[in-house]
C-alpha cells in the first residue's frame, strides 16, 4: 500500500516566535497552571532556542538573576520564586545557567551537599525533603553532580544498584522496583547509567528491541505497549536508542515526518497532530528532530539533554557519542 | 458550587496583608494570572511567610490546591499543617481521592495520598481507591505504582489475581495489568516451577484469544526468563503451532526466534555442527520473513539478529 507523503517543512521561524512571543503574552489562561514549574519551562524554551541558534534573542543577565533568586539556603532551587526547593528544578536551574554561560555563579559545594542529602540508604534519591522516590530523581542527581564536577558527593555505586533494581525482565525500567516498564523512566535510567559509566547493566539488544517496538504504524512513538504515540517520546525513546547506538532500529524518516505533522501552523509543537502546542512538546519535538539529524538543528546530547557544543565547551566527557552514531 | 467571596471581603482574613507575586524580569515564559488566582496566592504567600499553623491556613491550602493542584509548595505546607492542626483523617482521604480522580496524572496528589497513608498507617481504603482510578484509566501509571506500594507495604497480596482477571477480561491488551500480574507473582514469593506451569497455561489461553497481544507474549517471555526452555515443551509446541497456523502473527515469529536462540546457545561448543547449522538456518529464515514482510519497519533490527546468528557458526 502506498501513501502520498506530503512533505512537511520544519517551521523554524514560527517556533522561535512561538517560544519568545508566547512568553511575552500575559493574558493566556493556561500559563498560571504551570507557574510552579517555571524553571523547567525556561530550560525547555532556552534549549530549543540554543539548538535553533537563536539563544541571543533572550537577555542573559535578568534571566541569570531570576534563576539565582530561586536558590534556597540548602542549595536546592525551586520551580519559581515563593516555592520550596526540589531536585527537578535544581537540575533545570543548573541547565539554564549552563546555557547562559553562568555556571561560575553557582556555589557548587552547596548544591552537592543538597543532592547528597537526598540520597537514601538503598541508593535511591528523594525529590525533596518529603521523600518521594523515583528513578527520575536518580538521573537528575547523577546528572547534576557531573555537570558541576562533584561526582564524589554521592555514592555512585549504590545509586547504580538502585537503578538496576528497577530493571524489568523486558530490559526496560520503571520508576521504582517492580513498576511497569516506561519509556520516560527508561530514558532516566539509561541516561543515568551512561553518565555514571555503568552501561554494562543495560542489555542493549533486549532494551533496544523494546524501544524499537514503541514505534506505531503512523511513525510516532509511544511510551508503553498499546498506548498512543506522543511527541515527547521522540525524546525519551530516541535518546535511549542513541546512547545504545541502536537508533537505526526505528524508521527515522517516518518518525521525523510524524513529528513535523505535530507542528501547529502558528508555531509550536503539540503532543499529537491537531492538538494544541505547548512549550514542553515544542522542546521535545525539536530535541527529537535534533537526534534524528534533522537539518539546521544543532546536535543535542542524548544523556544530558543539553547541546553537544555546550557540553564540549564545559569539557564534559560524552563517551557514548561517536562520529558515526546511528547512521544508516 | 459556592460563589467566590473575595478575600478582602472575608472577616476572618482582615488581619492579613497579601503578598504579590514577583515574577522576576521579563522572562521567556512568564505567567498570566486571573484575579481570583492572584488574590488567593497573595494570601497564601502571606501565610507561608508567617509559617502560620492554623485551621484557616489549612482551609486556604485547599483553595490554592483547587486552583492549581500541581503547586507542590502548597502540598508541602499542607503536610506541615496536618502535623500541627486538628483534622479528620477520613476527610483528608476523601479530599485526596476526589482530586486524584479529577487529575489522575498529577504527581503531587498521588504522593500526598501515600503520605497520609504513611501518617495514619491506614491502608483500608487504598485498594478500592486505586480500583476506581484504574477503572477510569486502566493504564494510569500512578495508580498502579501506588497500588503496588500499598500491597507490598501492607501485605495485601491475597485478592490481586482475581482483580487482575476482571481487568484482563475487560481489556486483554492492558500492559499495566500484565505487569501487575508479574509483580504479584514475582515479588510476593519466588516463581516456583508449579506456579510457572500454571501461568504458562493461563497465558497461552489468553494469547489464543488475541494472538497479536504483545503484552501477553512479553509476559510469557518473562515467565521463561532464567529457565531452560526444554523443560517446558508446551511452550515450544504452542509457539510452533502458532507459527504454522498463524504465519503472519509477528509476535509468534518473534517468540520462535528467541526459542531458537536459546537452543542454539545450548548447542554451541558441543560439536553438533549440522544440528547447529539447521537451527541457525531456521532462525535466519524467520528473521528474514520478519524483516521483509511481518515487521518491515524493524528490518534493521532483524538483519542485526541474522548477523548475530551467523556469528554462532564461526
Amino acid at each position: 500500500m502506498t501513501t502520498t507523503i506530503i512533505k512537511k517543512e520544519f517551521g523554524k521561524e514560527k517556533h522561535i516566535q512561538y517560544i519568545i512571543e508566547k512568553g511575552k503574552k500575559k493574558d493566556d489562561f493556561e500559563y498560571w497552571a504551570i507557574e510552579q514549574q517555571h524553571m523547567s519551562g525556561v530550560y525547555w524554551g532556552l534549549t530549543a532556542l540554543y539548538l535553533l541558534n537563536r539563544i541571543h534573542e533572550v537577555e542573559f543577565q535578568p534571566m541569570i538573576s531570576y534563576v539565582l533568586q530561586c536558590q534556597h539556603p540548602n542549595g536546592g532551587f525551586s520551580g519559581n520564586v515563593d516555592h520550596d526547593p526540589h531536585i527537578l528544578y535544581t537540575l533545570s536551574a543548573i541547565q539554564v545557567l549552563a546555557l547562559l554561560d553562568a555556571l561560575d555563579r553557582l556555589d557548587k559545594q552547596k548544591i552537592a551537599n543538597y543532592i547528597a542529602s537526598l540520597q537514601q540508604p538503598d541508593g535511591s534519591f528523594a525529590g525533596d525533603q518529603w521523600g518521594e522516590i523515583d528513578t527520575r530523581f536518580s538521573y537528575i542527581a547523577i546528572s547534576i553532580v557531573t555537570l558541576i564536577g562533584k561526582r564524589e558527593a554521592i555514592n555512585m555505586q549504590k545509586a547504580v544498584e538502585f537503578i538496576v533494581g528497577c530493571r524489568n525482565f523486558d530490559g526496560s525500567f520503571g520508576c521504582i522496583p517492580g513498576a511497569e516498564s516506561h519509556a520516560g523512566q527508561t530514558f532516566c535510567c539509561v541516561g543515568a547509567l551512561a553518565i555514571a559509566g555503568a552501561l554494562e547493566h543495560v542489555d542493549h539488544d533486549l532494551l533496544g528491541w523494546w524501544l524499537a517496538e514503541r514505534q506505531v504504524p503512523c511513525g510516532g512513538l509511544n511510551g508503553r505497549p498499546e498506548k498512543l504515540p506522543d511527541v515527547c517520546y521522540s525524546w525519551w525513546v530516541v535518546s535511549s536508542l542513541s546512547i545504545m547506538h541502536r537508533l537505526h532500529w526505528i524508521d527515522k524518516q517516518k518518525l521525523a515526518h510524524w513529528i513535523l505533522e505535530c507542528q501547529d501552523e502558528d508555531g509550536g509543537i503539540a503532543d499529537r497532530p491537531g492538538d494544541m502546542p505547548d512549550i514542553f512538546h515544542t522542546f521535545f519535538g525539536i530535541a527529537g528532530l535534533s537526534l534524528l539529524g534533522y537539518e539546521n538543528i544543532d546536535s543535542i546530547d542524548p544523556a544530558f539533554a543539553l547541546p553537544v557544543s555546550l557540553l564540549n565547551k564545559l569539557s564534559i566527557p560524552l563517551p557514548w557519542a561517536n562520529n558515526n552514531n546511528n547512521n544508516n | 458550587m459556592e460563589e467566590y467571596i473575595s478575600f478582602k471581603d472575608r472577616e476572618e482574613w482582615k488581619d492579613i496583608t497579601p503578598i504579590s507575586q514577583d515574577d522576576g524580569p521579563q522572562p521567556i515564559c512568564p505567567i498570566n494570572y486571573s484575579t481570583k488566582f492572584s488574590e488567593t496566592m497573595g494570601y497564601f504567600r502571606a501565610i507561608l511567610v508567617k509559617q502560620e499553623m492554623s485551621t484557616r491556613a489549612l482551609d486556604l491550602t485547599e483553595e490554592v490546591i483547587d486552583l492549581n493542584p500541581a503547586n507542590y509548595t502548597v502540598w508541602y505546607f499542607r503536610r506541615l499543617l496536618l502535623k500541627s492542626v486538628k483534622f479528620t483523617i477520613n476527610d483528608e482521604f476523601k479530599f485526596c481521592e476526589q482530586l486524584a480522580l479529577e487529575e489522575p496524572k498529577n504527581y503531587q496528589i498521588w504522593y500526598h495520598r501515600r503520605a497520609i497513608v504513611e501518617l495514619s498507617q491506614d491502608c483500608s481504603r487504598e485498594l478500592d481507591f486505586t480500583t476506581k482510578a484504574i477503572q477510569n484509566d486502566n493504564k494510569n501509571y500512578h495508580a498502579w505504582a501506588h497500588r503496588q506500594w500499598v500491597i507490598e507495604t501492607f501485605n495485601l497480596w491475597e485478592k490481586e489475581l482475581d482483580f487482575l482477571e476482571s481487568l484482563l477480561t475487560f481489556d486483554i491488551r492492558n500492559n499495566s495489568a500484565w505487569n501487575h500480574r508479574f509483580f504479584i507473582l514475582s515479588r510476593n514469593k519466588a516463581i516456583t516451577n508449579e506456579i510457572r506451569s500454571l501461568e504458562i497455561e493461563y497465558t497461552i489461553n489468553k494469547i489464543k484469544l488475541c494472538a497479536s497481544n504483545v503484552s501477553a507474549w512479553n509476559y510469557l517471555k518473562g515467565l521463561m526468563n532464567g529457565s531452560n526452555i526444554d523443560n517446558y515443551p508446551t511452550v515450544i509446541e504452542f509457539c510452533d503451532w502458532m507459527v504454522q497456523n498463524h504465519p503472519i502473527c509477528a509476535p509468534a515469529n518473534v517468540f520462535k526466534v528467541d526459542i531458537l536462540q536459546q537452543k542454539i546457545l545450548q548447542l554451541k561448543g558441543k560439536g553438533q555442527i549440522e544440528q547447529l547449522r539447521e537451527l541457525v538456518n531456521e532462525a535466519e529464515r524467520i528473521c528474514n520473513n520478519l524483516a521483509t514482510n511481518l515487521a518491515v519497519k524493524h528490518a534493521k533490527y532483524w538483519y542485526y539478529r541474522i548477523d548475530q546468528f551467523q556469528k554462532q557458526l564461526q
